[in-house]
């Protein structure tokens, strides 16, 4: 008997905390549709994700849901409920798989979380394969929730409404981020991002970090709108009238008050004012280099792709309201026809994945450290203009415009016409790929085993190392060209006039990238990445390094992106960065970073204060506020 | 360099213990009929030194011996166990010491009232600390324990003493010690022909509790407090939490340990994905930070002797400390002396917090410090290192002091190098330098 396609499980629409006005009370619910895995053991326990819902505070745990019970099985999983930590466990999971599956549709091979790092008996670092990310739904009783690079882990968050936070929420009841699909959604990124650069945790640039949690936000936004179910009541509310789009965008801030950013997204998108209007943020080319935060840093990113999503989600139903209004435009008043709000609500959603999926996708067109927003947009263009060469939707156009409204620009772009965006193919041809694309095991595809793909990517960067330190087959002016020296070992050296030591070359990844365009071509690339360390003397580490896209068919390096490393200013620069933002304390007191370093707690956290220090009408903990719901 | 033509044949001498990990410093000016005057800087080791206690006792009788019984002005710079221990852990030698004048940084004054909410608050985080620590413990977090407990150590022993037993000790020398300000009239001594001059710390609290070099999160302290309040201190008195759900749903821990599924939760292979301490992750942060910003309410002394050059004696300070420094003027006769004017006169500087990262200005200090010519860093690394305190003294920072003053850097825990023009007396218990 075939098996079912999917698997349908309930959640909550919105945070049920800012759920429960009776307007909203039949719309809260919807049904994702997850991958059916048929292994499937209580906990939830698959194959990416194990659900574990121990709560130490409380020093005790709850039963682990069995969604393969017959009773389960057929109403779509347990109702919504706050009071039942089994359907906790149920959302979580649901929407993490979601997100994964978001991840693997647009990259077109199985997702895999980051290696834990350990060390053997002889020092050296050991990377273990990690098969399933944790997820503890009630693990701290606080307003934060957190990706725990440490643990492989999603750390979840309850705590007591306080007085203040809204009339929405009972004071003295309990807000439970489990059931806050943004949230779930944000740290999963979190965790795949993760998985695909590791060197993003680095901070070397102020966009770095900021780039982690914009990303994060991205997703989730987008991943929210994917879903119909909590669209279709903002879009009869509005009556579809699309210069009143901006109930989308208090949707989007309101999700900024479920992540703690309510401050950041309210100055990026905009906000409701006194008299309940909506006030939108206007752009200025000032927004990007004025921001230093890392949290209002990245809502300029946010604030950039959620534009570029309501210019093609215009596009895309400018033709409906015409349909609908005999050709006019203009809407008849009172209640949209039932009809037109399902259709408008689907181009939305639709429009929404589209985003999704293009945003996801330029992860494999991204410099292996160091990313800047500029960058970020150029993988963007050049990734989708990979797959669908011809824009007649105009969602790149879409997407420049954003950015450059924002201040948003890659530096070395002469201008930020498509053709001067999209990366470049190397300055010099690599002769003998195609002898190492030979030695490469390149199936990891959608149905690969994951600890096979796991280690035949580790494989294969051992091949590809071994191919770039011979001379045979890579010249020294090829390996120049691509910014790398090659060494053996670690040697001193002098780096425009800095001293130091050079370390030998890594490969950091190589991952096959397959894509199926809209006219059915297949596009099959291999994504390589390449880094390098230098440790001057005055401190601290400066890595270069380069992404190399190559074509498997034709055995040709199409695109080459670049970070340098190799002038007194830039590694002046980038050590006065990290001596500016990185805490040292735990380098004083922890040898060997043997704590247990949580940075993405940390930003959590210093996210809260700035609401708190800016005066704004936000309580320190987590908001579930309500100011622009749809009513 | 040596003070030829002087009644007494030399400038100064500096004289740093090298009993281990902590600071105990004697500094002899001659007087002009060529009597000496005596300043002793703190007496302490950190906690763990194996007979600490003995240790101290031999520390303090060379200091009875060398002075007579007497110092002239005997200085505690901050509350910390690796400055003070000695005060308490020698009581007999150190009640046979007597002191002439007795300074302390204006951050022990109990009639301050901004000392007083500094130290109140630092009261309250240490015992909310002791708890987090004690948790961990029980959550079987050993790692965690140790890093919050070695960070509290600073602070003594949970029982047998405290830092602040010793600061009493210190303050019960004389009925009249001096709480010393930065803006204070530097000190003349007369008979010496020598000032010292209070540069810290600092009487702005968001400069004490700034601890690193950076601009872009200046608010460190206030963001692990922050953190450590709301998630970790509610949950730390005696009696659990109550459950969020129906006890229908939960299940004791000591029943899931045994349940199949749980099991695998507790087991030894998955502890390093175990949650059961993370709740208490705020207090490492917390713990570091407190430990810091009272490092950053140091007394730092400056020393300029008659000629104009300036012995630095900068305690623990850190960055908030040092950069209140640019900032500080007095008017002495007809000249005016700054705070980056001593730097530049600065010819021998006492290492801030055992040579550690952000104990050193590089621009706003050690750059300023034109006429640098010895270093002495009190320091023993492999302790430092028993402690998990790998970079303590920072090798970065080592190698820059050594390269300012040509290799003129003495570290309490290795040889004395050769210093051409200084005469260094050197054996096991200090090294001197005579200038």
């Amino acid at each position: 008997m075939p098996k079912p396609p999917a698997r349908r499980l309930k959640v909550y629409a919105y945070d049920p905390s800012i759920g429960t006005h009776l307007e909203t009370l039949g719309i809260n619910e919807a049904v994702l549709n997850v991958r059916w895995e048929e292994e499937l053991a209580p906990g939830p326990v698959g194959e990416y994700l194990e659900v574990i819902d121990v709560d130490p505070v409380s020093q005790c745990c709850y039963a682990p849901v069995d969604l393969n019970h017959p009773h389960l099985l057929v109403r779509d999983g347990l109702r919504p409920s706050e009071a039942n930590p089994q359907f906790h466990q149920q959302m979580v999971y649901a929407t993490a798989m979601t997100t994964i599956e978001h991840f693997e549709r647009a990259l077109g091979r199985v997702a895999l979380w980051a290696p834990r790092e350990t060390q053997g008996p002889d020092g050296k670092r050991v990377d273990e394969f990690v098969q399933r990310l944790r997820i503890y739904p009630h693990a701290l009783r606080t307003a934060n929730s957190f990706y725990s690079p440490e643990r492989k882990a999603l750390l979840l968050g309850y705590f007591t409404a306080s007085e203040t936070d809204s009339d929405d929420v009972l004071p003295g009841g309990l807000v439970f981020c489990a059931l806050s699909h943004d949230i779930v959604a944000h740290e999963t990124t979190h965790a795949l991002l993760d998985g695909l650069h590791r060197r993003f945790r680095e901070p070397t640039n102020p966009d770095v970090l900021a780039f982690h949690e914009a990303f994060a936000d991205v997703v989730a936004l987008f991943q929210h709108f994917t879903m119909p179910e909590a669209l279709r009541q903002a879009i009869a509310a509005t009556r579809g009238d699309l210069r009143q789009e901006n109930l989308l965008a208090q949707l989007a801030v309101e999700f900024g008050h479920a992540e703690g950013y309510y401050g950041a997204l309210r100055d990026a998108i905009g906000h409701t004012a006194a008299d309940n209007t909506w006030v939108p943020a206007i752009p200025t080319p000032k927004d990007y280099g004025s921001a230093t935060e890392p949290h209002t840093h990245g809502s300029v990113l946010v604030a950039a792709v959620f534009d570029a999503f309501l210019q093609i989600y215009r596009f895309r139903t400018t033709d409906l309201v015409r349909l609908a209004t005999g050709g006019t435009g203009v809407l008849p008043p009172g209640n949209l026809p039932v009809d037109l709000v399902e259709r408008m609500a689907a181009e939305a959603s639709k429009a929404a994945a589209h985003v999704l999926a293009i945003c996801i996708r330029a992860l494999d067109y991204c410099p292996p450290v160091d990313i800047t927003f500029g960058e970020y947009l150029r993988a963007l263009i050049t990734a989708d203009r990979d797959l669908v060469p011809d824009d007649q939707r105009a969602y790149r156009v879409a997407f420049i415009a954003a950015f450059r409204a924002r201040g948003i620009y890659p530096s070395e772009v002469k201008s930020l016409a498509q053709d001067s965006l999209v990366w470049e193919p190397p300055p010099l041809r690599l002769t003998n790929v195609r002898n190492v694309l030979k030695q490469l095991n390149v199936d990891w595809d959608l149905d690969s085993d994951r600890r096979r793909a796991y280690e035949e990517s580790l494989a294969n960067a051992r091949t590809m190392h071994r191919w770039l330190m011979n001379p045979a087959e890579v010249s020294d002016e090829e390996l120049t060209a691509l910014g790398l020296r090659r060494i053996a070992q670690t040697e001193p050296v002098t780096v425009d006039g800095i001293e130091g030591d050079l370390h030998p070359i890594e490969v950091h990844s190589v991952r096959p990238a397959r894509r199926v365009a809209p006219d059915g071509r297949i596009q099959a690339d291999l994504v390589v990445e390449i880094t390098q360390t230098f440790w001057p003397k005055g401190g601290g580490h400066v890595r270069s390094g380069c992404t190399l896209l190559i074509d498997l068919k034709r055995a040709e390096a199409r695109y080459f992106v670049r970070k340098r490393a190799d002038s007194a200013d830039r590694i002046a620069k980038l050590q006065g960065f990290a001596l500016e933002t990185t805490d040292q304390l735990p380098a004083t007191y922890f040898m060997n970073a043997d704590r247990r370093a949580e940075p993405f707690a940390l930003i959590h956290r210093e996210a809260r204060q700035k609401h708190v220090a800016a005066g704004d009408d936000v309580p320190a903990t987590r908001v579930a506020a309500n100011d622009g719901s749809p009513r | 360099m040596n003070g030829e033509g002087a009644p007494a044949g030399f400038r100064a001498r500096v004289r740093m213990y090298r009993h281990g990990l902590g600071d105990c410093l004697l500094v002899t000016l001659p007087r002009h009929d060529a009597s000496p005057y005596f300043i002793l800087i703190d007496c302490g080791v950190i906690l763990g030194t194996a007979n600490a206690a003995n240790v101290m006792q031999g520390v303090l009788e060379d200091v009875l011996q060398t002075t007579g019984g007497k110092v002239d002005l005997l200085v505690a710079t901050h509350e910390h166990w690796d400055h003070l221990s000695g005060f308490i852990q020698a009581p007999e030698a150190f009640a046979r010491l007597a002191a002439d004048a007795v300074w302390l940084a204006w951050t022990e004054d109990p009639d301050d009232e901004l000392a007083q909410k500094l130290t109140v608050e630092r009261h309250q985080h240490l015992d909310n600390l002791r708890l987090s620590s004690a948790r961990m413990r029980l959550a079987g977090d050993e790692q965690g324990a140790d890093v919050v407990g070695t960070l509290l150590e600073f602070f003594g022993a949970a029982s047998g003493g405290t830092t602040n037993d010793a600061l009493e000790a210190v303050r019960g020398k004389r009925d009249d010690p001096r709480y010393c300000k930065p803006g204070d009239p530097p000190m003349l001594l007369d008979a010496v022909g020598a000032r010292l001059y209070v540069l810290g710390p600092p009487r702005d609290e968001a400069l004490i509790k700034k601890t690193l070099p950076s601009t872009k999160a200046p608010e460190t302290y206030g963001i692990a407090a922050e953190g450590f309040a709301a998630e970790v201190v509610p949950y730390l008195a005696g009696e659990v939490a109550d459950s969020p759900f129906s006890s229908l749903y939960a299940i004791p821990n000591q029943v899931a340990q045994e349940l199949d599924f749980l099991k695998h939760y507790w087991s030894d292979d998955a502890s390093w994905r175990g949650i059961d301490d993370a709740w208490l992750g705020a207090a490492a942060d917390l713990a570091m930070q407190l430990d810091s910003a009272t490092n950053n309410t140091s007394l730092v002394i400056a020393i300029e002797l008659a000629d104009g050059d300036v012995l630095l004696f900068a305690a623990d300070a850190q960055v908030g400390n040092w950069l209140s420094w640019q900032d500080l003027s007095w008017t002495i006769d007809d000249r005016t002396v700054t705070g980056p004017d001593l730097l530049k006169r600065t010819i021998l500087y006492k290492v801030g917090h055992h040579g550690s990262h952000n104990a050193t200005l590089r621009a706003k200090g050690l750059e300023l410090m034109d006429g640098l010519r010895l270093a002495m860093i009190p320091v023993f690394h492999d302790m430092a290192v028993k402690k998990h305190w790998g970079n303590m003294p920072l090798p970065g920072l080592v190698d820059a002091l050594s390269e300012k003053v040509q290799g003129a850097v003495l570290r309490s825990d290795e040889d004395a190098p050769l210093i051409p023009g200084v005469k260094v007396t050197a054996n096991p218990l200090y090294f001197e330098v005579e200038l």
